[in-house]
């Protein structure tokens, strides 16, 4: 059995993983900001604003934990760190859906920054998909 | 041992595009803050004066009844040429300083004119001539007037009165004028001709000044007294006057250095973190060395 | 080689630059109507005109910026440090100007200044760069 030395981490898939932990903070500082324009001029319900404000830190939690995950089995070629994270993807994208249609008040700003982070999303997913192919088949 | 980083390269460079650049915007940034927030420059200011006003104790009182008027004025030559109208009048005047800071703030003023039957006045109108001073910003003497127009459809035979005398500005105070161009007496004492009489060219002149004042009633009430005469008794407040003023050169500019200073430091700080960044990983292409300073100590 | 400066963080700051641009064209692009509204009725006098163009220039700007972004990510040019000083400057001072756009109402006339500078001449740096790659082999850091 020789060694294999050919790498099979998926590169493209690296760097989507990297700028999309950078756009994260970009996300979290934008959607702080529009949560407390709202808090401060729209009205709300009592409560509403509360669980959305909670909802919204645990996406950021799950969200990072995804990338980590992600990263982590990307970088061992290893399958149980992208199956973990494809199955926290799906309630990544329902939050994003959440906060880009179902959201109480939804600004412009909010609308396009969640559409561009399902964009990620979405494409992470396809390149985590064909990675798990290509880890597979060298494992086997 | 200090050790400083000194990064060389030729006029013409990349290197000093990005030094030009970075110097610009840190220098002009506050600029722009400065014209996106409302300007530089302070344009008015305003502050407030007590100043000295002084009951000249002239006065006209024009009465008018159903179907007679009369007038009584401190003018002798007012009371000669209305000889048919005018009836005397014994006046008592006090001014007080109330809240005893040397400036007189209340008067009381009581006239009483007499030869005029029961109730029978329902209009009047009252011409009070002041002098006023102001000193703390410019100096301004004024002769200031207050008007008092009341009408009352029934007949009576007393007025009293309650106002304040109010500054009126229509243009800006410049900076340390001394300015007695309304000093003048509105009507000479001695020599009044008729056309100057008239009531509508003297109001109308007094309110274009720049600078004059305007009684303010804040209570008007009428009596019956049951006796010959009719009497008008006043209290007038000397408010402290509301005075805005456009500032001087010294003072605008101590505003609007403060303020681009203030604007500064930070774009200083920043820029000097993107200047030593782009240098020290060389994205523009220069010859750095490091430079050893002994300290003097040794 | 100037790959230190990517290890102290180059490569995010550019993509931020760049990703603040777009946020900033796709929300003007979507609420277009008080920009054209707020211009000079007495010099335009041609409000159809006006919003074509303007609907025009933010959609070539979003295309310019798009092509740019891939070629980003696919690291043709990312550890080219020119590039990339060029582009972070660039694309942060119109990612600012279109924020102060919003703010203060301009008229949809002054983007083009906007577009000229900031969207126009990283471009043009950018395939400046790609054809030297590709035809004459050569790279620029």
């Amino acid at each position: 059995m020789a060694a294999d030395l050919s790498v099979r981490s998926s590169l493209p898939l690296q760097i989507l993983l990297y700028l999309n932990q950078w756009y994260y903070i970009f996300w979290l500082i934008v959607e702080s900001l529009s949560f407390v324009f709202k808090g401060q001029t729209l009205p709300f319900a009592s409560g509403v604003l509360a669980g959305e404000i909670i909802l919204f830190i645990f996406l950021f939690l799950l969200d990072m934990f995804r990338i980590h995950f992600a990263t982590k089995g990307n970088l061992t070629e290893r399958i149980i760190g992208i199956i973990v994270s494809i199955v926290l993807t799906l309630p990544c994208i329902g939050g994003s859906l959440y906060l880009l249609l179902w959201q109480h008040y939804v600004l412009r700003i909010e609308l396009i920054i969640n559409a561009i982070q399902l964009v990620f999303i979405a494409l992470e997913v396809i390149l985590e998909i064909i990675a798990i192919i290509v880890f597979a088949r060298s494992n086997a | 041992m200090e050790i400083s980083k000194e990064s060389f390269s030729t006029i013409v460079s990349k290197a000093t595009l990005v030094q030009i650049i970075t110097i610009t915007l840190t220098y002009l940034s506050p600029f722009l803050i400065a014209y996106f927030t409302g300007g530089f420059w302070i344009k008015e200011k305003t502050f407030t004066e007590q100043a000295e006003v002084k009951f000249q104790y002239r006065f006209i009182a024009l009465l008018e009844g159903e179907t007679n008027t009369y007038i009584s004025s401190s003018y002798e030559s007012i009371n000669q040429i209305y000889s048919n109208e005018y009836r005397p009048s014994v006046r008592t005047i006090t001014e007080l300083d109330t809240n005893e800071d040397g400036i007189n703030d209340l008067l009381e003023l009581s006239i009483f004119i007499s030869g005029i039957p029961i109730d029978t006045i329902t209009n009047i109108k009252l011409i009070l001539l002041f002098n006023s001073t102001l000193s703390a910003y410019s100096k301004l003497k004024l002769e200031s007037l207050a008007y008092l127009e009341s009408y009352n459809a029934k007949k009576s035979s007393e007025l009293n009165f309650d106002g304040e005398i109010q500054f009126v500005q229509r243009e800006k105070l410049r900076e340390k004028i001394t300015y007695n161009g309304y000093s003048y007496q509105l009507l000479n004492e001695s020599n009044i001709d008729l056309e100057a009489l008239n009531l509508d060219k003297i109001m109308r002149d007094y309110n274009s000044r720049e600078y004059s004042t305007r009684l303010i009633t804040d209570f008007v009430s009428w009596k019956n007294t049951l006796a010959e005469g009719f009497r008008i008794n006043a209290h007038i407040r000397y408010a402290p006057f509301t005075i805005s003023y456009v500032p001087a050169f010294w003072e605008q500019f101590k505003w609007g250095w403060i303020q681009y200073i203030c604007s500064l430091i930070p774009f200083i700080y920043v820029f000097k973190r993107i200047k030593i960044f782009i240098f020290e990983n060389q994205l523009v292409p220069t010859i750095s060395m490091n430079i050893t300073q002994k300290l003097k100590s040794s | 080689m100037g790959l230190k400066s990517v290890q102290n963080g180059l490569v995010p700051t550019r993509f931020m630059c760049m990703l603040a641009h777009m946020v900033m064209l796709i929300s003007l692009l979507i609420r277009r109507n008080e920009y054209v509204g707020s211009c000079d009725t007495v010099l335009y006098q041609n409000v159809n005109l006006l919003n074509n163009q303007f609907i025009i220039g933010l959609s070539i700007s979003i295309g310019i910026l798009a092509i740019e972004l891939v070629t980003f990510i696919t690291g043709i040019t990312l550890f080219n440090t020119f590039q990339s000083l060029i582009s972070t400057f660039l694309h942060s001072s119109a990612a600012i100007s279109l924020s102060i756009m919003v703010f203060f109402k301009w008229c949809s006339v002054d983007f083009w200044y906007i577009f000229g500078f900031c969207s126009c001449i990283p471009f043009i740096f950018e395939i400046i760069f790609l054809i030297g790659i590709w035809l004459f082999k050569r790279t620029i850091n």
